[in-house]
């Protein structure tokens, strides 16, 4: 039989902070992995309908396309106007293209657009499920014979999954079309030499690779964020941390999921083209 | 008053009698660290309405979430018709939890959604019935709890305190349970919406032999509709041992009580709480 009076507790020290901290990590991390296993089953068993998976899409893909687009375009001007003093001190400015467009495909269009995403729609998820949770409707769902996980999760994991590699293509373009105008109308660089550098160091295998992660972002977005609505504390203030954390351990994610899937693509490119030939 | 289930056990008639519709065998639960249900037992008979009544805090939502294995119990059993929930699969609990209705609290309808997708949406998860039977089933229940069709393009924002409940109790009944809970159903409204509700608590009941449990403060709607009546003490008061369970009988019994902590409550008088509540 086990006693219900609370025995007294030793004195807090810093060993016991770190530990209390350890602890909580750690049994996060564990949740959020059982929490995306359960996604996947969700989402094995049957996908949900199609006017539930077009609201998402819709919500999540269409609307966060202006915020892609300025995105994209800030980013190719101030790329180039950035770039265009350094290399004109080394003659070396019709290289600009080739700077802009291997940046843009490669690594800022895809971090730079899921950061959009993690700030504009992981933050929202994170709200919504919060408030959702806050006021019993993840109950509610249950009640009715719902799954919360098919019906809330399986569907904006999807529309991240899959829309934001379109998103990021979007960004990319309209950050290569703003860096060509700038360098080549206001900073009257050759167009063809502008293009020429760009085809000769753009390959394929960028395109493929900032696309490839951006799959893994949109991943990482949806589960963090779903994950932080779905173990929202109570109240307003409980809903607002979920939505903060929900950036900013997404945003962590993107970084860190940047760096490991670039050593490895980086890798696989030589597995695929063992040719001492240079780096893509 | 020491009742069979204030003993821990759990009164279960004649032999030949069926199981209780749902049972709770010396269930605790925790949230973290904090004890909030201690060893209850507890028995919900067919066709019965159980009233659950107790001070803010002392854990008769949780009850009813356990009833309906919204929560696992931290330790203990919940039963329905005499089998463990825990044995069941999960698809399994999902489906029967579909023979019980639930409005909650603040009536949980679903905000994205209109009055009439938030009625429909558990006939469309669960059935194949056609849109044109759908909606003929909700206007029906809509009328069932005095609401007009034309309210069905509204989004729950835009309804008063009394209509949100209405709308989630016609959502409840949509897939005609045989169980309702119902989480403190006249909290927040006025004495004649209030007196509304328990009207329709009592005519949900007599409409097809639907077993109730409610839970409230309101001892307006305890005198009204319930057949028995259950009081939990919250943790503070309770000493070493004691059964979290202060009272089971009928409302009459309650009224009557000796215990100067039912009468405390039933009367609502605050004595010494203040101070007790500020230590």
């Amino acid at each position: 039989m086990a006693s219900y009076s609370s025995s007294a507790l030793p004195r807090e020290t810093p060993i016991h902070t770190l530990g209390r901290y350890v602890l909580t990590s750690v049994s996060s991390v564990g949740d959020l992995a059982l929490f995306s296993c359960r996604m996947a089953r969700g989402m094995l068993v049957r996908l949900p309908k199609r006017l539930v998976l077009l609201q998402s899409f819709y919500q999540i893909g269409v609307l966060s396309v202006p915020v892609v687009v300025v995105t994209g375009a800030f980013i190719g001007m101030v790329l180039a106007a950035q770039s265009y003093e350094q290399l004109r001190l080394m003659r070396l400015e019709t290289q600009l293209g080739a700077v802009i467009n291997v940046s843009l495909v490669r690594e800022l269009g895809p971090v730079l657009a899921a950061t959009m995403l993690a700030g504009r729609v992981g933050s929202a998820i994170a709200a919504e499920l919060g408030t959702m949770r806050v006021t019993e409707q993840i109950d509610a769902l249950r009640a009715l014979g719902a799954d919360p996980i098919r019906y809330l999760v399986v569907p904006r994991f999807l529309a991240c999954c899959l829309l934001i590699p379109l998103l990021t293509a979007l960004g990319d373009s309209t950050g290569i079309l703003s860096g060509w105008f700038m360098a080549t109308q206001m900073f009257h660089i050759n167009e063809f030499h502008y293009w020429l550098h760009s085809q000769m160091f753009v390959s394929a295998y960028d395109v493929f690779c900032g696309l490839f992660k951006s799959v893994f972002f949109g991943a990482a977005i949806a589960l963090i964020a779903c994950h932080r609505g779905f173990r929202c504390g109570a109240g307003a203030q409980g809903v607002g941390q979920a939505a903060t954390q929900a950036f900013v351990l997404s945003f962590g994610a993107i970084l860190a999921l940047d760096f490991c899937l670039g050593i490895f693509l980086n890798s696989f490119y030589y597995v695929l083209w063992p040719s001492p030939g240079g780096v893509p | 008053m020491t009742t069979p289930a204030a003993e821990g056990r759990i009164e279960t008639g004649p032999q030949n009698s069926p199981p209780p519709v749902i049972e709770l065998a010396g269930v605790s639960q925790w949230f973290g660290p904090q004890l909030v249900l201690r060893e209850i037992s507890l028995a919900v008979h067919e066709g019965e309405t159980l009233v659950i009544v107790g001070e803010s805090g002392c854990g008769k939502s949780v009850t009813l979430k356990l009833m309906m294995a919204l929560l696992e119990a931290s330790r203990g059993r919940v039963l329905w018709h005499g089998r463990p929930v825990r044995d069941r699969r999960e698809a399994e609990v999902a489906k029967e939890r579909l023979r019980f209705g639930f409005l909650f609290q603040g009536a949980a309808l679903f905000d994205s959604m209109s009055v009439y997708d938030n009625v429909a949406f558990g006939l469309r998860q669960n059935t194949d019935l056609s849109e044109p039977r759908i909606r003929a089933i909700v206007h029906d229940r809509l009328r069932e709890v005095g609401l007009q069709p034309a309210v069905c393009d509204r989004k729950p924002a835009d309804l008063s305190g009394g209509m949100k409940k209405r709308v989630a109790l016609a959502r409840a009944l949509a897939m005609e349970p045989e169980v309702i809970f119902y989480d403190e159903p006249t909290t927040g409204l006025d004495p004649v919406m209030s007196d509304v509700i328990n009207q329709l608590i009592l005519r949900t009941r007599d409409r097809g032999h639907v077993t109730s449990v409610v839970v409230t403060h309101d001892m307006r709607t305890v005198e009204r509709v319930a057949d028995r009546v259950v009081m939990l003490a919250p943790q503070s008061q309770l000493q070493d041992g004691e059964s979290q369970i202060l009272f089971e009988g009928t409302a009459q019994a309650l009224m009557a009580s000796s215990d100067p902590r039912v009468d405390q409550f039933v009367y609502g008088k605050a004595g010494e709480r203040i101070e007790e509540l500020s230590q």
